[in-house]
């Protein structure tokens, strides 16, 4: 007497060999005891830290790329100092000229009044 | 008649305690799914302890009752392909795992069962899954693929290919089991 054998294709003997099973008694316990232990959590609200972090990187990392390849494409941007710090000492050397001057002139009148003799003592 | 699709998670959510009910109502497709895996109970069972505490972390962000199921065994599939991954691990049968009683617990041919469980162990990771899910869990290839998280097609290819590997197997091993004598 043989074994009757009703497999016909491996589909059926797989459903048969992985047909579900009952999980053990204990694993219920196991995890309720896990549940129990784990910390409460309060409702909270979304926190984008991490994002907003990312994006303030990823504009600060443009904004420097960005000032970079136009200080290469412009040129250094000390070319043009010699010129306008020129005039600048130009205009600055005459406007002292100016205020000298004007002080000269201030102090000789000054210096005339003090040495000029006073008109009134004299007619006495 | 009960209208809240969250009564379960809300339960849960209320109280530890009803937390149970969900596992009573889901740990035999976990469990089954990481033992059929790795046909190992101590491994299938931590597996399926991280899973549900995962679940129980989760609980606020799942619309509905409904969804637990599909969360729970997507969350399983990833742990079991995740950690044959991070460890190579060698599937083997433990003896006091082979004697777990099954539901549909009617073994025709022994030799055949184990050889088949072998065999299936043997297959790479993600179409040893694939077929798990197939066979187990009875799902249709779109519900394999969202278990998975890959397309539907991949799924299809994969099964092809693992009844290709089978299929022969199993013949072979018919023809052994029918002349083995009833009793030895």
């Amino acid at each position: 007497m043989y074994r009757p054998d009703n497999s016909g294709l491996p589909e059926t003997a797989l459903r048969r060999v992985l047909a579900r099973r009952r999980a053990p008694a204990s694993l219920r316990g196991r995890v309720m005891s896990s549940i129990r232990a784990e910390p409460a959590r309060p409702v909270q609200a979304a926190r984008f830290t991490w994002p907003r972090l990312h994006a303030g990187w990823a504009i600060g990392t443009c904004a420097a790329a960005v000032a970079g390849l136009l200080a290469l494409l412009v040129g250094p941007p000390g070319q043009d100092r010699p010129d306008a710090e020129a005039a600048a000492v130009r205009v600055a050397e005459l406007e002292l000229a100016e205020a000298l001057q004007l002080a000269g002139l201030n102090w000789n009148k000054a210096q005339e009044a003090a040495l000029s003799p006073i008109q009134g003592n004299h007619d006495d | 008649m009960d209208s809240n699709p969250r009564r379960l998670l809300d339960a849960a959510l209320a109280d530890r305690e009803a937390f149970g009910a969900i596992i009573e109502r889901t740990e035999g497709m976990a469990f089954s799914l990481a033992f059929n895996f790795f046909r190992n109970r101590a491994i299938a069972e931590d597996l399926v302890q991280d899973a549900y505490i995962a679940l129980f972390r989760n609980l606020r962000k799942l619309e509905s009752d409904r969804h637990i199921v599909n969360w729970l065994r997507q969350t399983v599939t990833r742990k079991c392909i995740d950690r044959s991954r991070r460890k190579k691990f060698q599937p083997h049968l433990d003896l006091d795992s082979a004697r777990e009683p099954q539901v549909a617990a009617v073994e025709h041919d022994p030799i055949l069962k184990e050889e088949l469980e072998r065999r299936v162990a043997e297959l790479p990771a993600k179409m040893q899954m694939v077929v798990i899910l197939r066979f187990q869990e009875d799902l249709k290839l779109r519900e394999i693929a969202e278990a998975m998280e890959i397309p539907v097609n991949t799924v299809k290819t994969l099964l092809r290919r693992a009844l290709i590997r089978l299929r022969p197997k199993v013949a072979h091993l018919k023809t052994e089991v029918y002349c083995v004598p009833a009793g030895q």
